[in-house]
């Protein structure tokens, strides 16, 4: 396991004709697309350059053969590329460079149709693709389920499977006990679908989360604007700006577009007056509004529907729902009291109904976190003195990522904002900092407000580009735009697909976990170094788990010089009849990627276990290794 | 007196045996008119979820035409049935509603049998077919309120 080979496949291998023949076709094909783009605006304009290309059918052609030639040649660029030998960069290096061309050619495809306002069908079939190649990239070459907490997912959706009701005196992943809402429902799902685990299509949640969000994001930029340049490049922003993670197989990816569509219903049918006034653009026609529709009762039923499905489902989103639509109501002195009271009243009655169990156990840990500002604002970095070189350019690329979109955010800002009644999206983008104050949220507190925020910076950001319907037609947006895109591209790849080595679970290391999981009987204790392998997926509830390099300083210590001794207390039998301790690739690479334990230390300890004769090494293959504590049965346990 | 008595309770029976019959027939006297102008695709959404429940007795477990109709129904229907209701003017909204609403709508009444540690799968699919059906027909009723009732203007010129 320790002499894996580190990044450095896929580089250097020469181009195979098919490969080579669609690459060719597609830089054509998008050269022209951006050519016929700038020179064959659709709206017509006074002042709009002299066309260059006049052949419409020509134009069309090129059009419609540019998406699928960079379809063509991303699925080619996948052939070969082998996630087994990751490094320390994740999937960066891995990935050709015919699969940075197909995405580029996307991508200028895309500017070429933005600044040309395309067709939205012509349009929102670039951002499929672009999803397409951003997020289905790691399911196509994987093969199994991405993210070890996409794992414990589907342990608890199994174990909603096999159970009709909660048991709120778990205590491993107990949180999910008290908010089951999402993992009900995939057990309805996976039930009446005859499957026998969600994790037969948990795999593909990132890309088709991500698809949902195009909806609702739609929704709230058609709100502000009618110009369509705005409206998708924002969309592009926004879909290069997220890096966070939160897309997989999870109840924070269903509520935050439930979060999404209730604002997008919001601002849409219960916002009065009206939203995108023309008052500094005569153009700009007014779109967002709701007082030219009959009642805003049905509108009200139906968000407090989503509201209702939110609270029961994600701890955070209602909070963070809470603060966004007090925000508005109170400095957009919006009629917005019922639906927000009402959010109040269910999210308070689930927490002290149903989740106070759960609440109960660690309001200590809520309390110690509540108004430590700084501490909370930097829990979620990853140390950068003790983590590995590559995690540490991949930490300062995503820092970089975030405060590049924010700046544009900012200049978009100020070119848009003059003169406009548009305090509702600015509002909306910083109203989840406010909750920074409460708690750390295990350490992605930060990241979770990044993501809540993103949607209208993305926005602004856009404004950049096109503050006004009747400007960007210089050719300073022209050029800028794209150039500004493609350079989102090397921050979204690092920060997205550069913890990959922790992220990717390989065949074998499930394989390690099934034989664990098929092994041990009822009242088990699994041992590992971290929770970053395919763990719980399957009767998580009846075994105990103990992951050494989370615990304390101290016993990391004692682990690492005495392996022996220290994994024998804690795989005694006195304590549980018996005690597997699985080691995978992931979880060296997450001890290395944070720096809780030194490079190398989980292959000393390996290999100390492997030589002591208390320990058996059960089953062992290039990724993983499973082993026992060999000893006698203790009298109390044997009785 | 018996015989009065015999005559009246078989005019009773007569009566209260056809009454089923009369209601339906007046229903559909009432409706029929309005529910034929429905579409058939609306139809089809009403009868969706009846006819998931069927699909998922007959087809083999784990197979793709089943799981796509699980999902499709479970993703989509419910929740486009709602949006029948709603007096929405844009394609977009109305899928982001369908969708949204669908998803919330499954979490709900998922949590609430939870609750009550209920967990059968086929109560649920039942539940959420009788929902999408309800919202359906009560779709298909309102423009039937709507007709009946003059427009204001309309009433001004009867009551003159």
């Amino acid at each position: 396991v320790a002499n894996l080979p580190r990044g450095d496949s896929g580089r250097g291998r020469s181009l195979r004709f098919p490969q080579s023949m669609a690459l060719v076709v597609a830089i054509v094909m998008a050269t022209l697309d951006y050519v016929v783009g700038q020179a064959r605006p659709l709206t017509p304009g006074a002042s709009e350059p002299a066309p260059l290309i006049t052949g419409t059918l020509l134009a069309a052609a090129v059009r419609g053969a540019t998406l699928p030639s960079a379809v063509v040649l991303w699925l080619l660029s996948l052939r070969g590329v082998e996630p087994t030998q990751m490094g320390d960069l994740g999937l960066v290096p891995l990935l050709p460079p015919l699969f940075w061309l197909a995405l580029g050619i996307v991508l200028l495809s895309l500017c070429g149709q933005i600044v040309r306002r395309a067709p939205t069908a012509l349009l929102a079939g670039h951002i499929a693709v672009l999803i397409a190649v951003l997020h289905a990239t790691p399911c196509l070459l994987y093969g199994t389920l991405r993210y070890s907490w996409a794992w414990k997912h589907v342990g608890v959706v199994d174990y909603f499977m096999r159970h009709a009701g909660v048991n709120q005196s778990l205590v491993e992943l107990g949180a999910y006990q008290s908010w089951p809402g999402f993992f009900t429902t995939n057990a309805m799902l996976t039930k009446a679908s005859g499957l026998a685990s969600s994790v037969d299509y948990a795999t593909w949640a990132p890309p088709f989360f991500n698809a949902l969000l195009v909806g609702p994001l739609y929704t709230i930029f058609r709100c502000f604007t009618t110009d369509r340049r705005l409206i998708w490049a924002a969309m592009a922003i926004y879909y290069l700006g997220s890096w966070v993670g939160q897309d997989y197989f999870s109840p924070q990816a269903t509520t935050f577009f439930l979060y999404l569509s209730i604002l997008g219903l919001l601002l849409r049918h219960l916002w009065s007056p009206p939203l995108a006034l023309p008052s500094a653009d005569s153009s700009e026609r007014m779109t967002g509004r709701g007082a030219n529709l009959p009642g805003r009762r049905p509108w009200v039923v139906a968000i407090v529907i989503m509201m209702a499905a939110i609270v029961p489902t994600h701890q955070l989103t209602p909070i963070m729902l809470i603060c966004g639509l007090s925000v508005v109501m109170v400095l957009c002195r919006q009629r917005l009291a019922i639906p927000l009271a009402l959010l109040i009243t269910m999210t308070v009655d689930w927490d002290l109904l149903f989740a106070w169990p759960w609440l109960s156990q660690n309001l200590g840990g809520i309390e110690s976190t509540f108004g430590t500002l700084f501490s909370n604002a930097n829990s979620g970095f990853i140390n950068l003195g003790a983590a590995s070189k590559g995690q540490v350019l991949v930490a300062q690329v995503d820092r970089l990522q975030s405060a590049a979109i924010w700046a544009l955010a900012l200049l978009g800002f100020a070119r848009r904002f003059r003169g406009r009644r548009e305090l509702a999206l600015p509002l909306l983008a910083t109203a989840p900092i406010s909750i920074i104050i409460a708690s750390d949220y295990d350490g992605e507190m930060i990241f979770r407000i990044y993501m809540f925020g993103l949607p209208f910076a993305a926005f602004y950001a856009a404004a950049a580009f096109f503050p006004r319907e009747t400007s960007g037609r210089s050719r300073w947006p022209r050029l800028a735009l794209p150039a500004v895109v493609l350079a989102l591209v090397p921050g979204f790849a690092f920060s997205y697909y550069g913890k990959e080595e922790a992220n990717y679970l390989s065949p074998e290391e499930v394989q390690a976990a099934s034989l664990v999981y098929g092994l041990a009987p009822r009242g088990s204790l699994i041992v590992s170094a971290t929770s970053d392998f395919p763990w719980g997926f399957v009767n998580y509830e009846n075994y105990d788990y103990e992951r050494f390099a989370l615990e304390d300083p101290h016993f990391r210590q004692e682990v690492l010089s005495d392996p022996v001794g220290a994994l024998s207390q804690v795989m005694s039998l006195q304590q549980h009849h018996h005690a597997y301790l699985i080691l995978t690739r992931a979880q060296r690479f997450d001890v290395e990627m944070t720096g809780i334990l030194p490079t190398d230390s989980l292959s000393r300890i390996e290999r100390a276990l492997i030589d002591s004769p208390d320990f058996l090494v059960l089953y062992r293959n290039p990724e993983a290794v499973v082993i026992t504590l060999v000893g006698p049965v203790p009298e109390v346990v044997s009785r | 007196m018996r015989a009065i008595g015999r005559g009246s309770l078989h005019r009773l029976a007569t009566t209260v045996g056809s009454l089923p019959k009369r209601a339906l027939l007046a229903v559909v006297d009432v409706l029929w008119p309005r529910w034929r102008l429905v579409r058939l695709r609306w139809w089809l959404l009403g009868a969706s979820g009846w006819l998931t429940m069927l699909g998922v007795q007959l087809l083999p477990p784990g197979s793709a035409p089943r799981v796509a109709l699980v999902f499709g129904f479970v993703l989509i229907c419910p929740g486009l049935a709602f949006s029948l209701l709603l007096p929405i003017c844009e394609a977009a909204m109305r899928w982001v509603l369908a969708i949204a609403l669908s998803i919330s709508i499954a979490i709900v009444l998922n949590v609430a049998l939870t609750m009550i540690h209920d967990g059968s799968v086929t109560l649920r699919l039942a539940a959420l077919a009788l929902i999408t059906s309800v919202a359906v027909v009560v779709a298909a009723c309102r423009p039937l309120r709507q007709v009946d009732r003059p427009s204001p203007p309309l009433r001004r010129k009867v009551e003159q």
